[in-house]
């Protein structure tokens, strides 16, 4: 289901009347006269809600003798809402633009000539930071205590900070043997 | 005012009362496309209400020329709701179809009601 689709969808649903047709459909195909009768609406009323359902993927139709019977139509609805949550958005490429312009943004604020100005406040800054500095490090690598200090004061006086914060945000991993560079 | 008039303007003021009350109720129920129906309908009878006054403003005293008047409008301005409910018919939009209707019922019981106050009476 695409990120259209179950915008329309949702919109269809938030309606009493569009739900009480649905669950009437989820007990048994039925046709709009029937639907009629058990809602209390007119059939016009009726065809009108069943043309949104339908646009909407919810029912289907089908001719049985004289009557168009509608159906719920069930695989839609065993779509979990999580799946659509997950789906691939539209938007997914235009908010990575938008969150690689805000990192520059934050990068360009603190950091001059390679030197960390401040330690920002806010955490989200801090960790965009943290990730800029936790590059000079090398993966698969042990570092000492004393390299890893020497390689952060390069970017900040305040390398006692940097390196805890590093290890906090998992930036830097720690055991007895000495510091190294944890994978994303 | 003739008791004609009178009585046409208190329908219009009644039906309008009504629409609203139930366009509110609707949209309180969660039922926003009833309720939009409602408003519809609503619209229409502001509309002939409308016309009838400027029939009473144009024909004066004379209240066959201003049932005339209004029985003729009731005729025009329904034209395109009906052009557009067979193209809707010819498209299978069931959606612009109920619209149509909706505005085409209310103007056919507008003209019925017309009627039955002026048959009343004359």
């Amino acid at each position: 289901m695409t990120e259209a689709e179950a915008i329309n969808l949702f919109k269809c649903l938030a309606d009493k009347s569009r739900l009480q047709i649905l669950k009437s459909l989820s007990v048994e195909d039925m046709y709009v006269e029937r639907l009629a009768e058990r809602l209390g609406l007119t059939a016009s009323t009726i065809s009108f809600h069943l043309k949104k359902l339908s646009d909407a993927g919810a029912v289907t139709a089908y001719k049985n003798q004289y009557y168009m019977m509608y159906s719920l139509n069930k695989e839609i609805f065993q779509t979990s809402i999580l799946e659509i949550l997950q789906q691939e958005s539209d938007e997914a490429q235009k908010q990575a633009q938008r969150d690689a312009e805000y990192r520059q943004r934050v990068i360009d604020a603190f950091f001059e000539y390679g030197k960390l100005k401040s330690i920002p406040a806010q955490l989200k800054k801090e960790r965009i930071v943290l990730e800029v500095i936790a590059e000079a490090f090398d993966f698969d690598r042990i570092y000492s205590e004393k390299e890893v200090n020497i390689i952060i004061a390069d970017f900040h006086d305040d390398f006692c900070t940097i390196r805890r914060d590093m290890i906090a945000a998992r930036l830097l991993g720690r055991n007895g043997t000495g510091y190294w560079r944890m994978q994303k | 005012m003739s008791e004609q008039q009178r009585k046409f303007e208190l329908y219009f003021e009644e039906r309008i009362a009504s629409c609203k009350q139930r366009s509110k109720l609707f949209a309180a129920d969660e039922r926003k496309d009833e309720s939009n129906f409602e408003k519809i309908r609503e619209n229409v009878y502001e509309i002939f209400k409308t016309i009838f006054s400027a029939a009473d403003r144009d024909c004066g005293k004379d209240d066959l020329a201003k049932k005339q008047f209004f029985l003729q409008k009731a005729e025009q301005i329904p034209m395109n709701w009906r052009a557009s409910y067979e193209k809707a018919k010819q498209n299978g939009d069931a959606a612009k179809m109920h619209i149509e209707s909706i505005k085409l019922d209310t103007i056919r019981e507008i003209k019925d009601m017309c009627m039955q106050i002026w048959e009343e009476t004359i």
